[in-house]
């Protein structure tokens, strides 16, 4: 039974003068462990795919079945209960929130799943640990680089040890260097922690690290064509 | 405390902080907080004026008429067996048990909670000489009736000062009187001793108490003090003194508080009343009774009729002034409905506030539901929200509304004419249970509306708000 699963997914948004179809029948399946890496131009629906993947959006039709559960199926509880145990995410634009220093955006899921504060301050200092950010767990987001900012997402995500990542562009807003640096840390989390990755990104040098590359195009993921 | 609830605190609390906010949402928070500030003001300032109208009112009526007044079909011409019998007289808990049954239970509770809040003022503002003696009330045994006091009620017209006037003539038992009444006496002399006062020789006819305002109007003090008494035709042939005209000498004057009462009424002795009206040596009219509970006095009437049998009828305080206590009450409930409606209206503020706060938090949401945060959770976060302004406008609403209704009655700011409203100035009572009822309805009212928004407003999804950038 695949991890994470997307049978025929549509999503159309209607409300706009012309209903727009970004998702046309989309299939998708990963695998515990399995990397996967999401390519496709801009507009294409990757981050929605992502979204309906994860339980932040509804597909207009189709399904997303999470080790045989069905997310459309679950109440509101239980869908939060998902988000929080069993998928994290990363965001191109990190979304941090502003009012938490880094160690408490960084436990807050630990916090959300009702994990003492204790035990939940030191899941958080352990992740920052891992992402060389012990000596900025007091600041402000805003007091933190673009890719410090990310890493703390990263250890966000990670808190909690979900069985999968679904990070949007995590370096779509970083520089070459730092980009490079944040992938590592994500492809660490994969190998060292058997997290499942699931990676929308423009760059097709980063994704060459990971286990499957598919094209999302006319609404549809198709293996991604290797170049030689 | 759980987890769950510390998490969301903890989170509210950073969410909600001014700290960082725009500035209209903090000038829209502080425009909320005013208004509901305003409406529990307006709805403080209305019940205190309310309740002191009723207290002042109450006080003066239970001070002049005692709480509950037994007569018979007719005239009583047996006084002192009835006043041995009601002496002996005991209201005992079954009694009390079983009549309250008869009454219902909503009456004797109803009945507990008046008697609760009648005694529960924090600040009261009401001519001190309608505050009876609540102390010695207080302290009596709940047995019912504490004093009994006969009395005979006759009328006649007066002439002092180039006036003419119809009075009552109240005649009383200047002994048993003091234990029944709560009324304040100012006797020229400047002695307390009412008995010898009302028996003394002045040389004149009768001697004679009179209202306040009546003294004022016949231009009666210490130094002209005479007054001439017309005693109906039909009495004077009976009186002992067999002339129509009577010769009357005011050694004070009395005060109830009450302008109809001051303005009408003068008090005899009992016998000398008998006398001059020619009223057979036993006769009185009835017997007025104190309690050791006004506001019992439904139940406690109740057995003594039971008691005395079909022949006497006991008529309680409140029966007796039924059509002003009911005024009263009308226009207390009527301002506190109005006030209390402008209430609710202040507390749609805050939906306004919290649909601006989670537009403006509309990212915040969908991070925290990315996170786990169900619905429910981040609804009860906003709740938060609305809650902390609403608390705000409510503390500052107490301060300025038990602030200025206490103004209001400590410096005399609203003088009243008397002879309309009965009393001279705006009476206020400021009772701490109600001002803490008032401001758990308009927590209560807050809560019901942050709820109705904050619950519709986080059922928004997260992937929308996310790609909000703010």
């Amino acid at each position: 039974m695949a991890l994470l699963e997307a049978q025929g997914i549509w999503k159309c948004y209607a409300d706009t003068a012309v209903p727009v179809e970004v998702l046309r029948g989309a299939d998708f399946a990963i695998e515990e462990g399995e990397s996967v890496a999401i390519y496709g131009a801009s507009g294409a629906g990757k981050s929605t795919l992502l979204h309906i993947l994860g339980g932040l959006d509804r597909p207009t039709r189709g399904r997303v079945l999470a080790a045989g559960m069905e997310l459309g199926a679950l109440d509101d509880m239980e869908l939060a209960r998902f988000r929080n145990r069993e998928v994290g995410f990363v965001f191109q634009f990190y979304h941090l929130l502003p009012e938490f220093t880094a160690l408490e955006n960084s436990m807050l899921p630990a916090l959300i799943a009702g994990l003492g504060r204790h035990e939940a301050e030191r899941r958080g200092r352990e992740v920052l640990d891992a992402m060389g950010l012990a000596n900025r767990a007091m600041h402000r987001p805003a007091m933190l680089s673009g890719g410090e900012q990310q890493r703390v997402a990263l250890a966000r995500a990670a808190v909690m040890r979900p069985r999968a990542i679904l990070a949007d562009e995590p370096t779509g807003n970083l520089d070459r260097e730092t980009g490079l640096k944040v992938w590592e840390y994500l492809l660490d989390l994969n190998r060292r922690l058997g997290i499942a990755l699931v990676a929308v990104t423009h760059n097709r040098e980063l994704g060459l690290e990971l286990s499957r590359r598919l094209e999302l195009c006319d609404g549809r993921l198709q293996p991604m064509k290797e170049v030689v | 405390m759980s987890n769950s609830v510390k998490i969301i605190g903890f989170i509210s609390a950073r969410l909600n902080s001014p700290c960082g906010m725009p500035r209209s949402i903090k000038v829209m928070r502080a425009v909320a907080a005013t208004g509901i500030a305003v409406a529990v003001a307006a709805l403080i300032i209305a019940v205190s004026i309310g309740r002191g109208f009723e207290k002042t009112y109450t006080r003066a009526l239970l001070d002049f008429n005692s709480h509950v007044i037994v007569m018979g079909t007719g005239e009583i011409e047996n006084p002192d067996e009835v006043l041995a019998s009601l002496r002996a007289f005991e209201f005992s808990s079954d009694d009390e048990r079983r009549l309250a049954a008869r009454y219902g239970w909503l009456a004797a509770w109803m009945s507990d909670a008046r008697g609760l809040l009648e005694r529960s003022s924090l600040i009261r503002f009401v001519p001190q000489r309608v505050l009876i003696q609540e102390a010695a009330i207080e302290k009596a045994s709940r047995k019912g009736v504490i004093a009994a006091t006969p009395f005979l009620y006759r009328e006649a017209l007066i002439v002092g000062g180039g006036e003419i006037r119809g009075v009552v003539v109240k005649g009383i038992d200047p002994a048993t009187q003091k234990g029944v009444s709560g009324m304040s006496i100012a006797l020229f002399d400047g002695s307390n001793d009412l008995g010898e006062a009302l028996t003394s020789d002045t040389g004149a006819d009768t001697t004679v108490i009179v209202g306040e305002s009546l003294a004022r109007e016949l231009g009666l003090n210490k130094s002209h003090a005479t007054l001439r008494m017309m005693v109906p035709g039909k009495d004077h042939k009976k009186s002992n003194l067999g002339r129509e005209f009577v010769e009357a000498r005011a050694v004070g004057t009395f005060a109830s508080g009450m302008h109809d009462y001051d303005a009408q009424f003068m008090l005899m002795s009992l016998p000398l009343a008998r006398k001059i009206f020619g009223a057979p040596r036993t006769e009185v009219t009835g017997i007025e009774l104190k309690l050791d509970d006004p506001t019992r006095a439904r139940l406690v009437a109740a057995a003594i009729e039971e008691e005395l049998g079909p022949v006497y009828r006991a008529i309680t305080w409140d029966e007796l002034n039924g059509d002003l206590l009911s005024a009263v009450r009308l226009e207390k409930f009527v301002s506190a409905l109005i006030m209390g409606i402008m209430l609710i209206v202040a507390a749609l503020n805050i939906v306004a506030t919290l649909v601006l706060m989670t537009i403006y938090r509309m990212h915040e949401i969908a991070i925290l539901k990315a996170l786990g945060l169900s619905d429910k959770k981040v609804g009860r976060i906003f709740i938060r929200g609305g809650m902390r302004v609403g608390v705000w406008g409510i503390a500052a609403g107490l301060v300025l509304g038990i602030g200025i209704a206490a103004a209001i009655g400590a410096f005399r700011l609203i003088p009243l004419e008397a002879e309309i409203y009965l009393v001279d100035s705006l009476p206020i009572d400021i009772s701490g249970p109600i001002c803490g009822m008032l401001a758990l309805f308009c927590a209560a009212v807050i809560f019901m509306t942050s709820r109705l928004a904050a619950h519709k407003l986080a059922t928004v999804l997260p992937a929308e708000g996310l790609a909000q950038a703010r």
